[in-house]
């Protein structure tokens, strides 16, 4: 009896450690593989020329740039946007609201639309409808919609995380909703607003699909956000699979891509360890 | 700012409240019924009774925290400046400036302990850095915390101790000069020394604002007020069975269930 159940807890514990060992295996191929080939192709004259004969030399310098673009103008317009609904939905509704309910309901169906979904939508209305074309704005824009959900949720309930007997403390002391959302719910949500940004700027940086359809392919420098510019992520995309011999600028670009993103995540880890833990604190 | 304080201590702003047929219930439950009580300025009223029986649901309407639950329904007259402040034009915001709160648990924002007295201030108008900070001294002074953490302004306030906790929060209130200072258990928090140190607080605040405190505790409702409203909790609602001079109150309970909650046999 007692040996069938330590064989049973011997077998758990090797399942579990196997599997944790599989995914840690995964990583490191993954970061070895990449590193390895990619980081041979990097120097600074990668980063700072334009990608030739179709990217198979050259660097990415102007993919950079339309990424940092792409990423900025959604990031500018998604934080008004999500804080103002994240606020809506806090502080301004009711807990029984059905406008409240509605708003949810909608963000968590969005939060869930395929990026490929959010591409078609953004061509037919930021390029055509709206007349913006292949540009960086319709990317942005079309980022920007993709990544809200995220950004409201995580806001939303760096809100509710408030405890309600400082939004009792400060009304009591003679304070507008408006004031105690400016003086001190706001401050007190800004380490969650924070990380839901670099969330999203990670959920955006990585995009290709959306992007694909929106802001396009062209290689070039762009001269203003209504120019059609090209990704990393898209970069990578057609690099590995339209440019026979991109391989090598490929894993290049991945790595950059990569390096990127985890620094974003410690980033945000940071951030939630040493704000969140702390409380804000402005002396 | 106006005061009709009579009393020649009263050297600030206390303010007369009238409560009249004041009933309120959440959600269609009767919280309490019919209180009338008639609040001189700068007295200390304590309000006694057993838990649930609406006491703190009573100080919750006098500055208009009812508004923050939802269902909850107010009925009746609270007159203030000889305004009725239940009334729908009745600019909350300006009330609570007038009318101070302190909680059963400390809240202290958490921020430092000079931006928890001086962030209000700025808030409400006091524009210059340099009468701030005179203010929060005078305030921490006040409730007897300046010696204690004034080389520590800057640190955070929920370091402080619950009692110093308690005491900023104190502060913070009458840093802005309020007519009147609702207190809801502000002890029961805390520990016997810290309270002792409160209550010489609400004595000492007696000659500027008009205090009511709730409390459980008998004894402190003797030793710190002038008058003592009981209320009880009868066909499952609250209601007022007792209300007068401290002493009185406690010496001469006129109600059946007073005489029995005051002589320790019941609640």
């Amino acid at each position: 009896m007692l040996n069938t159940i330590k064989n049973r807890d011997r077998m758990l514990g090797l399942l579990s450690w196997s599997a944790s060992l599989a995914v840690f295996l995964i990583l490191g191929i993954l970061l070895f593989d990449m590193i390895s080939d990619g980081f041979r192709t990097m120097s600074v004259e990668f980063f700072l020329s334009g990608p030739e004969k179709a990217g198979r030399a050259g660097g990415i310098a102007p993919i950079l740039v339309s990424t940092m673009l792409v990423v900025g103008i959604a990031v500018a317009v998604s934080i008004p946007i999500g804080l103002a609904t994240a606020l809506l939905l806090s502080e301004f509704t009711r807990t029984n609201s059905q406008f409240a309910f509605i708003v949810r309901k909608s963000l968590d169906i969005l939060a869930g639309v395929p990026s490929i979904v959010f591409g078609l939508f953004g061509n037919a209305f930021f390029c055509v409808y709206l007349k913006l074309g292949f540009s960086i704005l319709s990317g942005g824009l079309t980022l920007a919609c993709m990544v809200l959900p995220i950004l409201i949720r995580t806001t939303e309930e760096s809100f509710r995380a408030v405890p309600n007997e400082f939004r009792h403390g400060i009304a009591a002391l003679g304070f507008t909703k408006t004031g105690s959302v400016f003086h001190l719910l706001m401050p007190m949500a800004l380490p969650g607003l924070v990380v839901g940004t670099i969330l999203g700027i990670g959920r955006a940086t990585a995009e290709t699909a959306a992007l694909i359809f929106t802001s396009g392919y062209v290689d070039r420098m762009p001269e203003s956000i209504f120019d059609s510019g090209r990704t990393l992520s898209v970069h990578i995309y057609d690099l590995a699979m339209n440019i026979p011999g991109g391989d090598r600028m490929a894993y290049a670009t991945s790595l950059c891509l990569i390096l990127i993103l985890l620094s974003l995540s410690i980033i945000t880890n940071f951030i939630a360890k040493s704000v969140f833990q702390r409380g804000i604190f402005i002396s | 700012m106006s005061g009709n304080c009579n009393d020649e201590v009263c050297v600030l702003n206390g303010e007369a409240i009238d409560v009249k047929d004041l009933s309120l219930s959440y959600r269609n439950r009767l919280a309490f019924k019919d209180v009338s009580i008639n609040i001189s300025p700068c007295t200390v009223t304590a309000l006694i009774g057993p838990s649930g029986c609406g006491k703190t649901s009573f100080l919750n309407c006098i500055n208009r925290m009812t508004d923050f639950v939802e269902g909850c329904d107010v009925s009746g007259q609270i007159n203030i400046h000889g305004n009725n402040i239940l009334n729908k034009e009745t600019d909350v915001v300006k009330l609570r400036r007038k009318i101070g709160m302190i909680f059963q648990k400390p809240n202290p924002f958490p921020l430092s302990i000079d931006r928890n007295i001086s962030m209000p201030l700025r808030y409400h108008g006091v524009k210059e850095a340099k009468k701030r900070h005179e203010i929060v001294e005078r305030s921490l002074n006040e409730v007897g915390l300046w010696d204690e953490v004034k080389d520590r302004l800057h640190t955070q306030a929920t370091s402080l101790s619950g009692g110093q906790q308690q005491r900023l929060c104190i502060a913070r209130a009458i840093a802005l000069e309020p007519e009147i200072l609702l207190m809801d258990e502000p002890c029961s928090a805390l520990d016997p020394q810290s309270s002792a140190t409160i209550e010489a607080l609400i004595g000492a605040m007696r000659k500027k604002f008009t205090l009511i405190v709730v409390t459980h505790n008998l004894a402190q409702a003797k030793r710190v007020s002038d008058k003592t409203v009981i209320f009880w909790n009868y066909d499952g609602f609250g209601q007022i069975v007792e209300d007068g001079p401290t002493n009185q109150v406690f010496m001469q309970p006129s109600n059946k269930t007073a005489q029995a909650y005051i002589g320790g046999h019941l609640g």
